[in-house]
């Protein structure tokens, strides 16, 4: 196929570009393009679009208007428009938004029969069928697009599948520019500082830690910035074609062996596993070099035990040893020649030696760092959360009468909070058999949004958010209200849950004071023919008063109902 | 105010409402909050708001606690008002050590509760709430201090019913181990009426999603951290003095509790080894059901009861397991007089394991 003609669409959601698409971006389409369309001459037409955060969160049609000039018909050439959204993070690319794209694509698919359209998304793995991403192709005759449709994710996950022999997986995820900076953010953003009781340390140096920091759900993200560092830092160390085993250590968490096992496997390299540095002699760790990855770093004690350990059974350590962070106060010095690179800003553990610890003179008892036994939050980090934050009056939620006059900002809970909060809301529903397809319904308030982008973070936006105008939940006429909101994006979700016939619809809040906002979502979910699965509020303040069919989940029960109703 | 249409209903069960933490860990970091913000506390209209949450909160959470540490935690509740309590140090308030009982037993039906009184010669005394009943057995594995043991009842069947229960057990003994014991129904082919199943492993064959397409099944199992079991992993009735005891039990055996062709001699078949219990909160009234469920998911099911999942949940963080005599076969016809010597059967067992192989879980840290 010579001569084919690609219109590539950079989309920047958030961050202004320098008016012009990267190089070396414009470099992967024209390596992609071919790739697909198997053609010799490819002309790429790049082209930059910059969307606010602010027009993603009110105006996400925007686009609409970015992408209206219609491809040009090429004089019935084939031809292609590539819509790139792979270089943003997921969180801040809104379902309704990415319903608007496909409707695009839809469109021009319609009107240029010659033309292919390809859609980059960011993220690992597919939009779940309740996004609404999908609905405009439930609407429109798809099968006459066959072939002429493409979505590819980060990690070269295509729809349809059957486009998965056109794109070379492991060649796609080693193209696609992935800087640095923007990974190490992505990790930063994925991990999760959990509150405590952590038993610590080792049997000669036991302490206590008021936090743990867990990197479960940046498994994707250490495996690309281990598979960076190896390629840009260490081969260029090492004798070329020299063989290389990465050598994982870390106590507490299996996630952090299979990212690295994984990213041994994708360069091509050795992978041992050390949870007990004591264990070193029983690796057998061939003639090459060796390089030492940390999950975390604390006094440096098992840094230099490891690297000493793996000196003295004859291995080659590479100059340097990698860390996904510190926790202690000071970077351990070089041990015999060996530097450590941490990834991760250092993070406070707040470790106190056991004789210390309060939590242990109170006799409670040590939280397990691997799973989430605890279902709800402990009274002891809750009400230390509470004593962190700002209080003052609620702002809304309630009829102004009904408004609480002093209460914990939750806004700002969620802000220092979000993500252990988010993954406690995950960890619960996980327990309570809900699909991994959520959908999540919610007032559309400020607080309870903050809460939802970090869902967002940790589900890598698989699950669908469906805001509700408080007038709507609230009202009296909330029927009228229904009928004349019709065309509002709101609505579309709920037609769209409804055809899905989704199973995990969970209505979710900051707290149920009445519990009124939860009864009306519900009473709406139902109005929609959509059955809710749960009610999740981060706290219960009406923990003795329960919603007719509707099981309630909260993270926290303190009784203190809403008064004056 | 609560809204009439807001009562009843499905909502009204809460099976994670006692999956909470339990209510003595909460009271005392309520009340160390409480003490070490009240030295801190400088806008005092603030935090008296603040005061009168913790209040609730500790108001709610302590009617589950045990009346010794409550009127101590109460104490220091009511002198964290006096402005003189600056120099009280908030971690005096701190949990007992010494609380812990070694092990815990729970049943589920009162012919099983008597069973088990029983046989760990207990005499029943009414009581109005839930009961509890504490007692001493030697055990080898700690020959130095016998085991202290309570056993309790949960009022009524099925799995979201048993987290109450226990949770109160827990709040008010906790136990190093605890151990369901009671009646289930037999596999065919596999088990017989008067049999022992002693599991550790817990099948629930339950959960699903419902599709269009029906009900797509998702089990999940339930296993204790200790796979050695505490010494169950070594336990053989043939070598100790289970059948004695079986013989005694039977014998002291009323008509009214003796099963038509249940004989003085009767040598009692304990399945132990690879031995699954399913469970799930339907009654067994179709045989085909479990021969299914076990021929899809797992072939080392023996019988089916409809707490045991529950069970194990609400003490996965302890040592546990599952001792259940088998009344009748899935599917068969059901006689109720096998329910109190089948439930004996399997405390007589327990008794005869904790007192001989059982290493007690301070030991065997050790």
């Amino acid at each position: 196929m010579p001569g084919l003609t690609a219109y590539a669409h950079y989309v920047l959601v958030g961050r202004p570009g320098a008016n012009q698409v990267p190089p070396d971006r414009v470099a992967f389409y024209q390596w992609l393009l071919p790739t697909i369309f198997s053609a010799n001459r490819c002309r790429v037409v790049p082209k930059d679009i910059y969307i606010t955060t602010n027009e993603m969160k009110t105006n996400p049609r925007v686009i609409r208007r970015l992408l209206e000039h219609d491809p040009p018909d090429e004089d019935g050439r084939a031809s292609a428009v590539l819509v790139d959204l792979a270089e943003n993070a997921y969180y801040l690319i809104r379902d309704i938004f990415l319903f608007h794209v496909m409707d695009m694509a839809q469109r021009w698919l319609a009107s240029r029969p010659k033309l292919t359209v390809i859609i980059l998304l960011p993220g690992a793995g597919l939009p779940s069928p309740a996004s609404m991403f999908w609905m405009p192709l439930a609407e429109s005759p798809a099968r006459e697009y066959a072939g002429r449709l493409i979505v590819i994710t980060n990690d070269a996950v295509t729809w349809p599948s059957e486009s998965n022999y056109l794109i070379p997986r492991t060649e796609y995820v080693r193209r696609r520019n992935h800087p640095t900076r923007s990974l190490i953010e992505q990790l930063e953003l994925r991990m999760i500082r959990k509150p405590g009781h952590y038993a610590l340390g080792s049997r000669d140096d036991p302490y206590c830690a008021r936090y743990f920091f867990e990197t479960e759900q940046a498994e994707h993200e250490i495996g690309e910035l281990v598979i960076d560092w190896v390629q840009n830092v260490l081969r260029p160390s090492i004798p070329p074609g020299a063989e290389l085993t990465l050598v994982s250590q870390a106590k507490q968490s299996e996630t952090f062996h299979d990212a690295i096992a994984g990213a041994a496997t994708s360069l091509d390299c050795s992978f041992r596993k050390i949870s007990d540095p004591e264990m070193l002699a029983s690796h057998d760790l061939g003639s090459g070099w060796v390089a030492p990855i940390f999950h975390a770093v604390n006094s440096g004690a098992t840094y230099r035990r490891i690297v000493s350990g793996l000196q003295a059974v004859g291995a080659n350590v590479t100059s340097e040893a990698l860390t996904i962070m510190l926790t202690g106060h000071d970077k351990p010095p070089d041990v015999n020649g060996v530097h450590l690179r941490s990834l991760c800003v250092p993070r406070n553990r707040e470790r106190v030696v056991r004789t210390r610890c309060d939590q242990c003179r109170l006799n409670l008892p040590h939280t397990p760092v691997m799973d989430e036994e605890q279902m709800g939050i402990r009274a002891f980090d809750m009400w230390a959360i509470f004593f962190d934050c700002d209080w003052g009056r609620e702002q809304f939620g309630a009829p102004k009468k009904q408004l609480y006059p002093h209460l914990p900002d939750m806004r700002d809970i969620f802000s220092k909070h979000g993500n252990w909060i988010a993954y406690k809301v995950q960890s619960l529903l996980k327990a309570l058999g809900s699909d991994e397809e959520v959908a999540f319904v919610c007032p559309e308030e400020a607080n309870i949004e903050e809460l939802t982008l970090h869902l967002g973070i940790l589900m890598q936006n698989r699950q669908v958010t469906v805001r509700v105008p408080p007038a709507v939940i609230r009202g009296q006429h909330w029927k009228r209200e229904v009928i004349r909101r019709h065309e509002e994006d709101w609505q579309r979700q709920l037609r769209h849950l409804r055809a899905q016939r989704l199973r995990s619809v969970v209505i979710i809040d900051e707290f149920a004071g009445s519990k009124a906002t939860a009864d009306g979502l519900a009473r709406l979910l139902r109005f929609f023919e959509v059955e809710p699965f749960a009610y999740v509020p981060i706290i219960d303040f009406s923990p003795d008063l329960s919603i007719r069919g509707l099981p309630t989940y909260p993270l926290y029960r303190l009784p203190n109902p809403r008064v004056g109703q | 105010m609560e809204n009439p249409e807001q009562s009843g209903g499905r909502g009204t069960e809460n099976p994670r409402l006692l999956d909470e933490e339990l209510a003595r860990d909460a009271c005392v970091a309520i009340v160390f909050h409480l003490l070490s913000n009240t030295l801190q506390a400088r806008h005092i209209d603030q935090w008296d708001r603040k005061r009168a949450l913790l209040l609730a909160d500790y108001a709610r959470r302590s009617k589950e606690l045990p009346p010794e540490l409550q009127s101590r935690l109460d104490r220091a509740v009511v002198g964290s008002f006096n402005a003189e309590w600056g120099s009280v140090d908030a971690r005096d308030f701190s949990l007992p050590h010494e609380t812990n009982v070694d092990v815990a037993i729970i049943t589920v039906l009162p012919e099983e509760l008597k069973a088990a009184l029983d046989v760990f010669k207990i005499s029943e005394q009414p009581q109005g709430s839930q009961p509890f009943y504490e007692t001493q057995v030697s055990c080898q594995g700690r020959p130095e201090n016998p085991l202290d043991v309570v056993i309790t009842s949960a009022p009524r069947s099925l799995g979201v019913h048993i987290g109450a229960p226990i949770a109160r057990l827990r709040n008010k003994y906790s136990p190093r181990a605890v151990f369901l014991v009671g009646t289930a129904a037999g596999r065919v082919g596999k088990a017989q009426p008067g049999d022992v199943v002693i599991a550790q492993r817990v099948f629930y064959c339950e959960s699903g999603r419902l599709s269009p397409r029906g009900k797509e099944p998702r089990p999940q199992w339930a296993e204790p951290r200790n796979a050695y079991g505490n010494g169950l992993f070594s336990y053989d009735p043939d070598a100790t003095e289970f059948h004695t005891r079986i013989s005694e039990f039977i014998g002291s055996l009323t008509p009214n509790h003796r099963p038509p062709g249940l004989r003085d001699d009767r040598r009692i078949t304990v399945h132990q080894a690879n031995t699954t219990i399913a469970t799930g909160d339907i009654v067994l009234r179709d045989g085909k059901y479990l021969e299914e469920v076990s021929a899809r998911f797992d072939e080392t099911i023996r019988a089916f009861d409809e707490e045991s999942y529950g069970f194990a949940d609400s003490v996965r963080d302890l040592e546990w397991a599952v001792f259940r005599g088998i009344t009748d076969l899935a599917g068969r016809r059901h006689d109720d007089r096998w329910k109190y010597p089948a439930a004996g059967f399997a405390a007589v067992c327990l008794r005869d394991f904790l007192e001989s192989r059982y290493v007690p879980p301070d030991v065997a840290d050790l």
